[in-house]
């Protein structure tokens, strides 16, 4: 018997086309803490994240009716809470763009074990991610929390594959320096 | 680009393993000859790791209740006719306005002073504004004092509410306070200066 729990993605947002309410719950249990995780992620703010999921899963009720079908589920939603962190962003006047972050030098390469010694530390990861640009924690959430390709991940970012490399690269280096660094 | 840089850029692809077999196998033969990059790719599975185990702050089932809320709003709004619609936010405000001037009237109410002046309709304003019909009272009301306004007139039938300093203003002053409640979207549907 096919219940709600054994559904694919696929077969709730249909459902949930048609105004399944039953069928929107089964998928705000499955997404939220995802969804939410990316979008604390690209706004750095947990009651930004949590205004902005609402209106993601909003969207999804109100136009589940129009998902496709031509990418997985999991990526059409990464897309729309992208796009409604950016609204909220540009409401908030804090959107400037997407190309800063490039154009800053490396410093000398700093040491990774003693970055490893510094995700021990509780607490501090999440403090240096908060330092890197939305759009550094982005790529960073993207690759490693999601586990998403690079050619998915500039899909989705709406940049060439070379950036978000790029983009990995120095997020990378500026956690490096600040996990590593000791006061 | 050095070789080197670019096996550091794949390393997040083949830790989160969707590198494909021949660029993977390029990067397995770096680590094994590199040990700096061994250790850049030690520090990049921590990360991942440190990443995923963090539980987050999601909202759960609160988040799941703010949801239906707003769908039992929307369908409400569905079953409203289609001419009521605006009839009734214009209503909230309005009735929004009249206890925000009272509360100002209140407050500027001194029996035994020449500063109390009551609302007269027909006085010169200097700024229109229609506020949007979810602005609460105390939103206008801190919107007003914030920028030295008062209402000095309105509704009209369209809903828009005639403004005017509480204190001297030039054209500056005027263009700057109309900049002012343009950016406060959430309180001003429309301004415009008179």
């Amino acid at each position: 018997m096919v219940t709600e729990a054994t559904e694919s993605d696929h077969e709730l947002v249909t459902r949930i086309g048609d105004g399944d309410e039953a069928a929107l719950r089964c998928f705000y249990e499955r997404y939220q803490a995802r969804v939410y995780r990316y979008l604390e992620s690209r706004l750095n703010d947990p009651f930004a994240a949590t205004d902005v999921l609402n209106e993601v899963m909003l969207e999804i009720w109100r136009h589940g009716v129009r998902f496709a079908g031509r990418s997985k589920v999991s990526t059409w939603v990464l897309g729309i809470a992208r796009h409604k962190a950016i609204d909220h962003m540009r409401r908030e006047g804090r959107h400037r763009g997407e190309t800063f972050d490039e154009a800053m030098p490396d410093e000398d390469s700093p040491s990774a074990s003693d970055a490893i010694a510094g995700l021990q530390e509780a607490g501090r990861l999440k403090r240096c991610l908060a330092k890197l640009s939305e759009v550094q924690r982005e790529v960073v959430h993207l690759a490693f929390f999601e586990g998403l390709s690079y050619p998915e991940i500039a899909s989705l970012a709406g940049c060439p594959e070379g950036t978000v490399k790029t983009r990995i690269f120095h997020a990378k280096q500026a956690l490096k320096r600040c996990l590593g660094h000791r006061s | 680009m050095s070789e080197r840089r670019d096996i550091e850029e794949l390393l997040p692809a083949y830790i989160n393993g969707t590198l494909d077999a021949e660029r993977a196998r390029r990067v397995e033969a770096a680590l094994r000859e590199d040990p700096g990059l061994a250790e850049e790719h030690r520090f990049l599975a921590a990360l991942r790791d440190e990443l995923r185990q963090d539980p987050g702050d999601a909202p759960g089932e609160m988040g799941w209740q703010r949801l239906r809320r707003g769908i039992e709003r929307e369908r409400t709004a569905a079953a409203v006719p289609r001419r009521d619609r605006f009839r009734r936010p214009v209503a909230i405000a309005a009735a929004v306005v009249i206890m925000v001037q009272a509360a100002l009237l209140w407050r500027a109410y001194d029996p035994a002073g020449p500063a109390y002046e009551p609302l007269e309709a027909g006085r010169a304003g200097q700024i229109q504004v229609r506020f949007e019909p979810r602005a609460t009272a105390e939103q206008i009301g801190a919107l007003l004092a914030d920028s030295d306004l008062e209402i000095v007139s309105g509704p009209g039938a369209s809903g828009v509410y005639r403004l005017r300093f509480t204190t001297d203003a030039d054209d500056a002053a005027i263009e700057a306070a109309v900049e002012r409640l343009a950016e406060r979207d959430a309180v001003v549907a429309h301004v415009a200066r008179e």
